[in-house]
């Protein structure tokens, strides 16, 4: 076969390829065309490096910019006003020797209080889009790989018994404890041996088939559409203590339903790939051809609706900080800032305007650098043979 | 059929397979009929030796071969392999039959995992079955990859850099790597323009003689299949109509199906002018279709009784068998 | 042959702005459709016979194509030089042309009645009773049974054989004089490529129209035209009659082509290939553009662009080497 084989082989000089290009390289290369999500990545990137040199500058417990120094003597000072040396302490006089941002009707430096809420943003952003985004992949990955797989009575008695036990760990007594736990080993053990035998009477039952994961999971995602998210995290928020970390899990909580979505679209398709089917084929286990092969192909749109998803946690987070739901008073975050700046709307505009700018600019760069990244990373709209 | 099963060069045997897909509707997903995908078929398949599977779209050829991969749970029936029965195996108990049997796909842009190198794509197989230190895995690719007639420095690529001839050759490595002994071909040519489909079609002979494949081989183009095959089966409807060594099937074909498809290929030669009138009607879906026999809608000969009762493969001669008692005079 | 053809294509050139660079996916095409006549433009994917069809009619965006030169005379009327108004003119009315996939080239939302309407009144100002007569009598020439109910159905009640003759019944609504048909049959299964090239064939010997086929099927060629020109890498190889082409082909690449069809080879021997693979159209060989997969392969393809020669009546070939074989050979 080989002599013959010879014949077809291509020289090489055939497959004569492009150079080379990693996936980094041609990513870049896309994306210095298309110069509305180039500029959204700056200002992206600069924003990152505000919130955390703002970050560093204003924690601890001497900070260099200290956020919440009151000096009621220099209230509503309009931007880059020189500080009146007379009326302050030593430890009182701004870093800077001037007010960059002005102060707000307590005399705190709004320019210091800007950076500690670019941190606060940030953190949110990232924090609750990463907790939906692991949600929307888990869920969505389930509907779309395992959909059409069955779920049987004895596995929701099981998911209800360990709901049980779980959330009444320390209510019960040892001997409940007991009974509840061995009656789900019973089960899970049932279900392990039932795949293939058919079984009469009750044990029947316990074997019949409700409905599909797929079907749960849809419905899921459904049912959580059907809230009024922001009013949603509002009532989870005022129900528990007005932390930073609330409000970051309340709102990934809140807003896996998209990302889910997209990850079930794709997987649906992805399945019916050939070389999906090949992998099957060859005996490549379950686990390897979802996150070897699906997820790398799946993340795309995730990875598009994610960072469009940071600019609507930024947004969510300021506005709920703007009703006076969010992070704590003390704490700067430029929903409060905007919200404690209207006022003075008319003696003191800029602190209205100036987080209510940042605001604008960093969910505009978002979007569009998400807008930008659905554009490169879309096959349909590159031309590749 | 009859002298392959004396013989003990069985490697594939397929009895009765029957495929059908439910369709639901409305909001309580009732099922309000099936489609016939598969009704029935029975297959023998010597080592060494290619059948051919034609048919028009719709007929089940593409099932059949997802059926015998075990990649689509059949409804009913057997499938032997190597005399041993894989019908009812679980995915864990299937994994070691798994690299006896490959398949190669149409769609050259589909097949290949777009976010991978073609080395690790075919490293998957050979991962599957164990191959292995690293070093190992590498060394074979380059092998695979040279079998194919691709350069060994294709390896670190990814698929889209390759044209639609070469993705095809990186597919047939891939289905190589676990040392296949029956492979699927699903239209691995259709999907190319000519002068490469005759480069592919030449290797897929010459692998075929140096490592001694079985291949089922499925297409719509004829004359690719008369060229390829030694047995050819014609479906329709997830029946098989007609089945025998392509000499015969092609040139003393009898099942009336047979003939319209046959004489409707095009021919490239401009003597060949048409003088017939061309097979009415369409492809019917092969939703909740009627009894008797399938092809009873279009068919020229039909009569009464083919719209009722089963009708069976009848033998002609030796492994001639054809689905219609109008032409054996019954 | 008409002394004046219906359509002379001369020397077209589009060109595509891609990131590598200007590819020359036509390089100065000429072809010539006479009145009646059946033409096939064949050739393999990236060839550009698709995109030479679409720019008769104006029908390439452009940007990214720009039609760098030519011409494209219809009827004495140089159809690049036209407005879009007047173009809309042409098309559909005195051109039309039936894709390949029926699946997508009718519209799912309107029933298929309303779709062949909206091309007679585009064009001529006829009433509601005349135009629904009209389209009853072109969906019955086109083969499909019980018109009057069949034109409320919407695409997706069709199968795809009928589809692609509501496509060719909404081409033939205003009787042009030309139709080109991209790979008309392509996604269609054997016996219904067979009816509707049957169907292509009665109704031009009724209507007497011509027809410029595209297609990649040297099978179908064989069977239905009447002139074949053949394309490689935006440029045309050969043209002739069907028989010149079948019977001697002079192009080593049309002889490639032909010999590596199945069907001309006994069981158990290799088939002829063409070695290698069609260049890309940004990164053309110099010289002739087959030259790096050509078996006859002189000193010269490599370096000069080879000319059109007369090889015999009206059957020409782009490859002086071959020229100057036969020449000898007939000496």
């Amino acid at each position: 076969m080989q002599d013959s084989g010879s014949e077809h082989t291509l020289s090489t000089e055939a497959l004569d390829l492009p150079a080379r290009q990693t996936r980094l390289q041609e990513f870049w290369a896309q994306l210095r065309k298309n110069r509305l999500a180039l500029i959204g990545l700056v200002i992206f990137v600069l924003f990152f490096i505000v919130a955390v040199t703002g970050m560093v500058l204003t924690t601890g417990t001497s900070p260099q910019l200290d956020s919440s120094l009151v000096r009621l003597q220099e209230k509503l000072r309009p931007p880059l006003s020189r500080p009146n040396l007379k009326s302050l302490q030593a430890d009182e006089v701004p870093v800077l020797g001037i007010y960059l941002l002005g102060t707000d009707e307590l005399g705190r430096d709004v320019f210091a209080r800007m950076l500690q809420g670019a941190w606060v943003s940030l953190t949110v952003g990232f924090v609750a889009v990463g907790i939906a985004v692991l949600i929307g992949i888990i869920l969505g990955g389930l509907s779309g790989y395992y959909g059409h797989s069955p779920v049987r009575v004895a596995q929701v008695f099981i998911a209800v018994l360990v709901v049980l036990v779980v959330t009444n760990w320390s209510r019960l007594s040892f001997k409940t404890l007991a009974v509840l736990i061995s009656i789900t080993v019973a089960l899970a053990v049932f279900l392990l041996f039932s795949r293939k035998k058919e079984f009469g009477g009750p044990l029947f039952l316990l074997n019949t088939q409700l409905f599909s994961v797929d079907m749960l999971i849809t419905g899921l995602i459904d049912i959580m559409l059907c809230f009024p998210s922001f009013f949603l995290i509002l009532t989870v928020v005022a129900l528990l203590p007005a932390s930073i970390y609330n409000i970051m899990i309340v709102i990934g909580l809140t807003s896996w339903m998209g990302a889910a979505r997209f990850v079930r679209a794709e997987f649906l398709s992805l399945r019916e790939q050939d070389f999906v089917t090949a992998a099957r084929a060859l005996g490549v286990s379950d686990w390897r051809i979802i996150f070897r092969h699906m997820v790398p192909n799946a993340i795309a749109p995730v990875l598009v609706s994610a960072t469009i998803g940071i600019a609507g946690a930024i947004l969510t987070e300021a506005g709920l900080s703007f009703l006076g739901f969010g992070v704590p008073p003390p704490h700067a975050t430029w929903g409060n800032i905007l919200s404690d700046g209207k006022n003075y709307l008319f003696d003191a505009p800029w602190l209205t305007i100036i987080p209510g700018v940042a605001i604008l600019v960093v969910v505009l760069s978002f979007n569009l650098f998400g807008e930008g990244l659905r554009d490169i990373l879309n096959p349909k709209l590159r031309e590749r043979h | 059929m009859k002298e392959d099963s004396s013989g003990n060069n069985v490697i594939l045997k397929v009895q009765g397979l029957k495929k059908y897909f439910p369709v639901r509707r409305g909001v309580l997903q009732r099922v309000i009929g099936w489609i016939m995908a598969v009704d029935g078929v029975d297959l023998e398949l010597s080592g060494g030796k290619t059948l051919g599977l034609v048919g028009e779209s719709g007929c089940g050829k593409s099932t059949l071969a997802r059926l015998i991969l075990k990649l689509v749970e059949p409804d009913a029936g057997n499938i032997f392999f190597r005399g041993e029965e894989i019908t009812g195996l679980s995915r864990v108990e299937m994994k070691p039959y798994r690299r006896f049997m490959q398949i190669i796909f149409q769609d050259p842009f589909g097949s290949l995992n777009p976010r991978m190198t073609v080395g690790q794509s075919i490293e998957e197989g050979l991962r599957a079955v164990g191959v292995g230190s690293l070093e190992q895995r590498r060394r074979r690719v380059v092998e695979l990859l040279e079998m194919v007639g691709i350069p060994a420095l294709a390896a670190q690529r990814y698929p889209h850099e390759f044209s639609g001839g070469q993705r095809q050759r990186i597919g047939i490595a891939r289905a190589l790597s676990v040392d296949p002994e029956l492979i699927i071909c699903d239209e691995p040519v259709s999907a190319l323009d000519v002068s490469i489909q005759a480069q592919i079609l030449n290797l897929l002979r010459s692998l075929q003689e140096g490592l001694g494949l079985t291949y089922i081989f499925i297409a719509h183009d004829l004359h690719v299949v008369e060229y390829v095959s030694d047995n050819v089966a014609i479906m329709y409807l997830g029946h098989i109509m007609e089945y025998g060594p392509a000499e015969v099937v092609y040139s003393q074909h009898l099942h009336p199906y047979s003939s319209a498809l046959l004489e409707a290929a095009p021919v490239p030669d401009p003597s060949a002018k048409r003088s017939w009138t061309p097979l009415a009607g369409d492809v019917p879906s092969p939703f909740n279709p009627p009894p008797g026999c399938k092809f009873q809608n279009r068919c020229p000969l039909v009569e009464d009784r083919c719209r009722k009762g089963e009708i069976t493969l009848y033998e002609v001669n030796g492994a001639h068998r054809v689905r219609c008692w109008k032409v054996l005079g019954r | 042959m008409t002394p004046d053809p219906l359509l002379i294509v001369k020397d077209l050139k589009v060109y595509f702005d891609t990131d590598q660079g200007m590819a020359k996916a036509v390089d100065g095409v000429s072809f010539r459709v006479g009145q009646g006549e059946t033409v096939c433009l064949v050739g393999e994917s990236g060839c550009g016979k698709t995109v030479s069809a679409l720019s008769i009619l104006g029908l390439l965006p452009q940007p990214p194509a720009q039609i760098a030169g030519g011409k494209v005379f219809f009827k004495g009327r140089d159809l690049l030089e036209l407005e879009q108004k007047d173009l809309r003119e042409v098309r559909g009315r005195e051109i039309s042309m039936v894709f390949q996939e029926p699946m997508t080239s009718l519209n799912p939302v309107f029933t298929i009645g309303h779709q062949i309407e909206e091309v007679i009144t585009t064009h001529e100002g006829v009433d509601q009773i005349e135009s629904r007569q009209r389209i009853i009598r072109l969906l019955n020439d086109v083969g499909i049974a019980s018109p009057e109910e069949r034109m409320q159905d919407y695409p997706h009640n069709l199968s795809g054989g009928q589809r692609q003759r509501v496509m060719i019944a909404m081409a033939l609504a205003c009787s042009p004089e030309l139709i080109i048909a991209d790979e008309p049959t392509t996604a269609l299964d054997v016996t219904i490529q067979a009816q509707i090239l049957n169907l292509f064939k009665e109704l031009q010997e009724d209507r007497g129209m011509a027809i410029l086929q595209i297609t990649h099927d040297l099978s179908v060629v064989a069977g239905v035209a009447d002139r074949i020109y053949v394309m490689y890498a935006g440029i045309m190889v050969e043209e002739g009659s069907v028989w010149q082409i079948f019977r001697e082909p002079c192009h080593p690449y049309t002889m490639g082509l032909l010999e590596s069809l199945p069907g001309r080879r006994a069981k158990g021997q290799d088939l002829a290939t063409i070695p290698g693979a069609v260049p890309d159209p940004a990164n053309k060989p110099p010289g002739c553009p087959f030259h790096p997969r050509c078996r006859y392969v002189q000193e010269s393809c490599r370096v000069q662009f080879p000319e059109m020669c007369d090889f015999s009546d009206r059957h020409l070939a782009r490859c002086p080497i071959m020229y100057a074989k036969r020449k000898v050979q007939s000496a």
